[in-house]
């Protein structure tokens, strides 16, 4: 399993590296290129577990008000309609700018009136916050949102 | 008569011999001086221009004069943000200097914060990401070294008066060592979002030489209400 | 006819001996330089083996020593480990502290190593950290109380020796509340067993928390050429506080 888990992050440092060449000759969100299986584990302000409820997924379907590009984690604060249509304000937490950097986002990425859709789970103090797992952006692509959670399955 | 004379010639030849190179900036430094207090009242920080004033736009003087009024409660260092450039280098505090053969790294004693200054000619960043201690890259003209430095976070100030920048602050830092512990430090900052022209600062720095001198954690903590604060042994 | 023989023997098992030949410095000692992160990437989650869960993924144990891979807590110490666990809001990484030996040596995130003679310099991307090493012989400090320990380092050979005291035992040892408790001591040694592996261990020890010492190893994988340390600002852009059960303190983050 040890070999099998080394084998993937040295596959997600190639794809990574790739982004890295990639990324000079392109410019914003249109390109961002999705790293799926990556099993790099991003976690190391906080454990997922003391803030987030990984049982209570969510779904957020919304414009973007302001993208915070930074450290320990980078905010998505994102108006959501509700079904009866009155509005939310969500503060949506991805991973960090170092981690999401290496992904090829960058502070440009999320641009207020960009609208998107993001799978998160809820924290589990019940406000309108979640953790981030992936970003479905305007242009259609679902992007990892480098968050603190491992992606392998 | 010869004796005494060859004594002193072989003494000042070894001298010059363990003096470091003038490209030898490594060691312990610190600025003498208040500067960090206020740029512009401490005397003789800014040295272009000749009025020792910062060349602000307009809206941005008042800006800086609302900085000033809640300083005491705004300022970012306060609450133990990392100090930028240059107002890293100017703090009451040491910084230690190091030097390899493609980088510079300075660590500053202040909350730990760090630099590297890559020498290597390597490009910065594209303006997609910002740093509170900016994006560094070095280059030697003569036995000075000259720091070129970007990609600035824009909620920073520069001294605990509330002079301010955006991110658009570009700082040309130039390190000279003028003698074996002392060095002479210039700024020249730029930012067309703040200030009318670029503006240059000036200051000395003495090199520790206490025997087994080091760094010490500068760690901040979370006060009863939560908020960051310095330990007590590091308020001035 | 004999003798030559038995030179040549030893001679050929003695290069035999010395596999991997590291690239030195002008004084003769090896190269440690560049950015390195670690190989077990699980350890940060929990140095004893673990199975995964939703935000850390499974791993095997990194204790070496004692046989077994478990921390050799005293009576009643286990609990107090259990017991973070299940508040990890207490964490003190969360709240930007820097980690602390060992665990400052194997975060998911890139550390950078030089040496210049007189010190070995160790910057973490996490905390923006520093372990500045001094290897000139001088005096451990007195009465230091830090997050990272006051640390002096000696070569034994091509072996890296540093000596850690003044940790002020806040630290956790990993983000399951493990912990070494305040008065631990740490010894930890680095070499390079290959171009770009440089094997890590530390020997913590505490006897008012643990029975006997324990010796954790985190092998050091060199990062590709072109990756360099990003500023990790922490205490600037920190927002969990204000969301994390029974801590309830303001973000610092959301100043403006």
């Amino acid at each position: 399993m040890l070999k099998r888990a080394v084998y993937v992050a040295q596959a997600c440092v190639l794809g990574w590296l790739v982004t890295e060449r990639i990324w000079r000759w392109m410019v914003r969100v249109g390109v961002l290129v999705l790293l799926v299986g990556c099993v790099i584990p991003v976690a190391a302000h906080h454990s997922f577990a003391a803030e987030f409820d990984d049982k209570r997924p969510v779904k957020l379907d919304g414009t973007v008000v302001k993208f915070d590009f930074m450290n320990p984690h980078s905010w998505v604060y994102l108006d959501v309609k509700n079904p009866d249509g009155t509005m939310v304000r969500w503060s949506v937490e991805t991973g960090s700018t170092n981690a999401l950097f290496r992904r090829g986002w960058r502070k440009e990425s999320l641009r207020a009136g960009d609208h998107i859709t993001i799978d998160a789970f809820r924290a589990k103090d019940g406000s309108n916050t979640a953790n981030a797992s992936t970003v479905k952006l305007p242009d259609g692509r679902q992007v990892s949102a480098a968050s603190s959670h491992d992606d392998s399955k | 008569m010869i004796r005494p004379a060859l004594v002193l010639l072989l003494v000042t030849a070894a001298a010059w011999a363990q003096a470091p190179s003038a490209r030898d900036l490594r060691g312990i430094w610190q600025a003498k001086g208040n500067a960090y207090r206020n740029l512009e009242a401490e005397k003789g920080v800014i040295v272009d221009p000749a009025n020792g004033k910062i060349p602000y736009r307009a809206e941005a003087r008042s800006t800086a004069d609302r900085n000033f009024q809640a300083r005491a409660t705004t300022d970012p260092l306060l609450v133990c943000f990392q100090p930028g450039v240059p107002r890293a280098t100017l703090l009451p505090e040491p910084f230690q200097i190091f030097q390899q053969q493609d980088r510079v790294v300075i660590v500053y004693q202040h909350v730990h914060s760090y630099r590297v200054i890559f020498t290597d000619g390597r490009p910065h960043y594209d303006d997609g990401i910002e740093f509170y201690m900016g994006d560094s890259r070095g280059h030697w003209e003569g036995n000075t070294l000259v720091v070129d430095a970007t990609n600035f976070k824009p909620e920073n100030w520069l001294d605990a008066a509330g002079h301010f920048h955006s991110n658009k602050l570009h700082v040309i830092e130039r390190y000279t060592r003028d003698a074996p512990n002392t060095m002479r430090y210039e700024a020249t900052l730029e930012d067309p979002e703040v200030f009318q022209r670029p503006w240059t600062i000036r200051a000395e720095l003495a090199r520790h030489t206490e025997p087994n001198f080091q760094l010490i954690e500068h760690e901040c903590d979370r006060d009863a209400q939560g908020a960051y604060r310095h330990p007590p042994q590091f308020l001035k | 006819m004999k003798h030559v023989a038995s030179l040549v023997i030893a001679a050929v098992c003695a290069s035999a001996q010395s596999a991997f030949t590291p690239p030195r410095l002008p004084d003769g000692h090896p190269d440690f330089g560049g950015i390195w992160m670690a190989a077990t990437l699980s350890a940060a989650f929990n140095v004893e083996e673990h199975a995964a869960s939703y935000g850390t993924p499974a791993g095997p144990s990194v204790i070496i020593d004692p046989p077994g891979g478990k921390l050799p807590y005293l009576p009643g110490m286990r609990e107090r480990a259990l017991d973070n666990d299940q508040h990890r809001e207490r964490d003190p990484v969360g709240q930007c502290h820097m980690h602390g030996v060992p665990r400052v040596m194997f975060p998911p995130f890139p550390l950078e190593i030089f040496e210049d003679g007189e010190n070995v310099v160790i910057l973490t991307e996490t905390e923006h950290g520093v372990r500045i090493i001094p290897t000139d012989g001088r005096p451990l400090l007195k009465n230091y109380s830090s997050w990272n320990g006051d640390s002096r380092g000696r070569w034994e050979g091509d072996t890296l020796v540093v000596e850690v005291r003044g940790l002020n035992g806040k630290g956790w040892l990993d983000q399951a509340g493990n912990f070494v408790g305040a008065g631990a001591t740490v010894v930890e040694r680095f070499r390079l067993t290959a171009k770009d592996t440089l094997e890590y261990e530390a020997t913590v020890s505490n006897p008012a928390v643990f029975s006997r010492s324990f010796t954790v190893r985190v092998p050091l994988r060199r990062r590709p050429a072109d990756v360099e340390l990003l500023e990790y600002g922490c205490i600037e852009g920190e927002r969990d506080a204000a969301h994390l059960p029974s801590t309830n303190a303001p973000a610092n983050g959301e100043r403006k």
